[in-house]
């Protein structure tokens, strides 16, 4: 079972876009998939139709993996189960301040479900704490989308500095550019230097485009509603990216 | 986890009000709609279906085997055939388990039609439930599934459509169906059981027998003819062979003449198939000789194979030909003559009661039996263990004849530890005889080194096995001749006196 996290300091760069697109084309591949969803604002969770139960059960979320068992729903497609996100995940950095081992408590309680899935799917809120600590020594991929402009750059510069300073492992995080603009400069040339001097960059790009804001609408994956549009196309060509890093990892 | 549940509703308008009565609970959203024209197969001796199981295959090449309740789909599949020549192993396995080698035949077509629902909530219109409706000939068999965290759901839908009183269905909807369209197995058996009463005179019992071992012998011939699988001149041979063994063991009975007629008669048309039933011993069995023998002979082996493939192509256009020719024809019809005039002149013993005759007959042979054993040990020659065997045979046919006039535990029990022996001394003879063949065939063709460095490997590696055979004999017959076996042989044919 391979854990792939989708992290980014910054929010509305479309991290929630990718988390659910990539979780829907993983099991499209034939990938028991399952997708959870950290950040308690459940835009993922809302994007899949399901809906948390109502106990709040957020503070048992790192006890057992039976815990988690309790909470998996089906997605409406075949390999796909989500773990919705509950206003109680906001607390998870007090619960895990309190807790000893804190850095391993995810990947302690996600192991015991690799019998049931292939991969699991982080979808996180974006922040820097003991929460996104956890998530990174849990992931063997985190996949981190940057908008390619000066101020991206500079967010991204500091979560690598974060990883070092933490001696976390910098060359399990692979960065891609999101809601990219061709036509603006600014767009361009951070691509081209950005490109040059991170050697994890991959290769695919998801367009800015209107057919991934409308997912909200649908509520589903892009593929399902616009197959044929650049944006609907551009999520399978990521995953086809992601699949081989972690095939080859 | 997964939770799931099928009905069968028979009335279409049934089926209409039930969706009808989900769409008030939930969205009801077609995903699919599949039609397609299943065509359903099955060997001459309908092993699928008495097996429980059932084979098709649609218009886009896809297979559908179904054992009991479950079914499995195998896409890209080939023209069906034999069980070896399918693509996907699981299903080659599945169907070699079941049919062997036999050849598929087409037995019926229908047509099916597939559609697929996902019932979804109100509120976020998320999909809760998956419901497959597949209409047949015969009726709607639903399919209901649940999906994980909607248990309460499933159970919503679960009770909104047991509300309608479905029934649960005793076989799968395609077996119902075949059934619906008069479709059921054939009687054929290949060793069929003939039941008499047991107070008719003998030699009457035996034309009766005969008669029906005869039918085994037409139906078989056009598989043979048209070369569908081997099966078909095997149990054609079978066929025949059984009737002679009856006549043979039952001559005092039925007449020695007449008995000798049907003799020479069926053995005159078994005979012109000897060869090309050789022949495909040997190449089902190319595997197995593969097996026996290490890689360098591997090429000597195959071209000695293709020989016999060879061979084996023209002998079988030449008994084609037998079969189609007129020659044959009018043996087959003094065979049918004589047959319904049989017995045409029983001995005074043939009006004796046939369940009477045969338990004295199969006591006699057991004790032959038992007498010839005591002179076997470790030593003494092949010939006189052959002998044996002959005798094992013989009352085996009388078992298999005359078991449905016994009890039918006791016959089993005698039957199971008969063939035990009859394993072994089979195998013994099996090993020389191929042996034997495979050694004349090399003095009888001219063949390249390899052919004959394979034969006489393969000759070395047969002998080996013989002797494993032979050395398990003593044991083996020590076995049949146990005091349980002879109490039981004893039981069988008195308790039988005593009935009458």
């Amino acid at each position: 079972m391979k854990i792939i996290a989708c992290y980014s300091i910054k929010g509305g760069v479309g991290k929630t876009a990718t988390s659910v697109n990539l979780a829907y084309w993983a099991a499209q591949s034939g990938l028991r998939t399952l997708l959870i969803d950290l950040d308690s604002q459940g835009a993922s969770s809302f994007y899949f139709r399901v809906r948390s139960s109502k106990k709040n059960w957020g503070k048992r979320f790192f006890n057992t993996y039976e815990e988690l068992l309790k909470q998996i729903k089906a997605s409406d497609y075949d390999n796909l189960d989500i773990i919705p996100a509950h206003e109680s995940f906001r607390h998870f950095d007090p619960l895990l301040s309190d807790l000893k081992k804190r850095q391993r408590r995810l990947k302690q309680v996600l192991k015991g479900l690799k019998e049931e899935y292939d991969l699991i799917i982080l979808d996180c809120p974006p922040t820097l704490s003991y929460l996104s600590e956890a998530v990174f020594k849990a992931s063997s991929m985190i996949v981190v989308p940057v908008i390619p402009t000066t101020l991206s750059e500079r967010t991204y510069e500091q979560l690598l500095d974060f990883f070092r300073d933490k001696d976390l492992p910098v060359g399990s995080v692979y960065p891609f550019f999101s809601m990219v603009q061709r036509s603006k400069h600014l767009h361009k040339n951070t691509i081209e230097r950005m490109t040059t001097r991170y050697k994890n960059m991959l290769d695919s790009q998801i367009p800015f485009s209107s057919d991934i804001e409308k997912m909200g609408e649908h509520r589903s994956p892009v593929a399902c509603f616009a197959p044929r549009t650049p944006g609907g196309k551009a999520y399978e060509g990521l995953w086809d990216e992601i699949g081989q890093v972690i095939d080859n990892g | 986890m997964i939770k799931q549940s099928s009905w069968l509703i028979q009335d279409a308008d049934k089926s209409d009000q039930i969706l009808e009565q989900l769409t008030r609970q939930f969205l009801l959203e077609p995903t699919e709609q599949e039609h397609n024209t299943l065509t359903f197969y099955d060997d001459f001796e309908w092993r699928l279906w008495r097996g429980n199981a059932l084979f098709a295959c649609d218009l886009q090449n896809q297979a559908v085997l179904i054992q009991g309740e479950d079914s499995a789909v195998y896409p890209d599949e080939v023209t069906p055939a034999f069980a070896n020549d399918f693509n996907n192993p699981e299903l080659k396995n599945a169907l070699y388990e079941l049919i062997d080698i036999r050849r598929l035949l087409p037995i019926a077509e229908v047509e099916t039609n597939i559609r697929h629902f996902a019932l979804r909530n109100f509120e976020d219109e998320k999909k809760v439930c998956k419901l497959v409706i597949t209409r047949s000939g015969y009726a709607d068999t639903w399919q209901l599934t649940s999906m994980r965290g909607y248990d309460k759901d499933y159970r919503q839908a679960l009770s909104c459509i047991l509300e309608a009183e479905p029934e649960t269905p005793p076989h799968h909807l395609y077996r119902l169906s075949l059934q619906s369209l008069g479709i059921k197995p054939s009687k054929y058996r290949s060793k069929p059981k003939v039941k008499v009463a047991p107070e008719l005179p003998a030699a009457e019992a035996v034309a009766k027998m005969a008669q029906k071992m005869w039918k085994n012998v037409r139906i078989n011939e056009q598989g043979i003819i048209q070369d569908l699988d081997s099966e078909f001149l095997h149990q054609y041979r079978v066929a025949l062979r059984r009737m002679r063994a009856l006549f043979a063991q039952m001559k005092n009975f039925v007449g020695v003449d007449e008995s000798q007629w049907f003799k020479d008669a069926l053995g005159d048309l078994a005979r012109s198939t000897n060869r090309l039933r050789d022949l495909d011993v040997y190449l089902e069995d190319r595997d197995y000789y593969l097996d026996l023998l290490p890689e360098n002979f591997h090429g000597g082996l195959n071209e000695l194979f293709d020989h016999f493939a060879k061979e084996r192509r023209t002998e079988q256009r030449r008994v084609a030909t037998t079969l189609n020719s007129q020659v044959y024809q009018n043996k087959v019809q003094a065979l049918e003559e004589t047959l319904s005039g049989c017995p045409g002149n029983p001995t005074e013993k043939g009006q004796l009661g046939i369940q009477e005759v045969a338990a004295k007959r199969i006591l006699k042979r057991y004790k032959q039996i038992a007498k010839e054993a005591a002179k076997i040990h470790d030593q003494t020659p092949d010939e006189e263990v052959h002998e044996i065997r002959l005798d094992c045979k013989k009352l085996r046919y009388l078992l298999e004849f005359f078991g449905p006039l016994f009890d039918k535990e006791q016959t089993k029990t005698v039957v199971r530890a008969l063939k035990r022996l009859q394993d072994n001394l089979g195998r013994f003879n099996d090993y020389s005889v191929q042996r034997e063949s495979l050694e004349l065939y090399l003095e009888s063709h001219k063949v390249s080194e390899e052919i004959q460095a394979a034969v006489n490997a393969l000759a070395g590696v047969l002998f080996v096995k013989q002797q494993k055979e032979r050395d398990q004999v003593c044991d083996q017959l020590a076995a049949f001749l146990a005091d349980d076996v002879q109490q039981l042989v004893k039981q069988l044919t008195t308790t039988t006196g005593s009935a009458e």
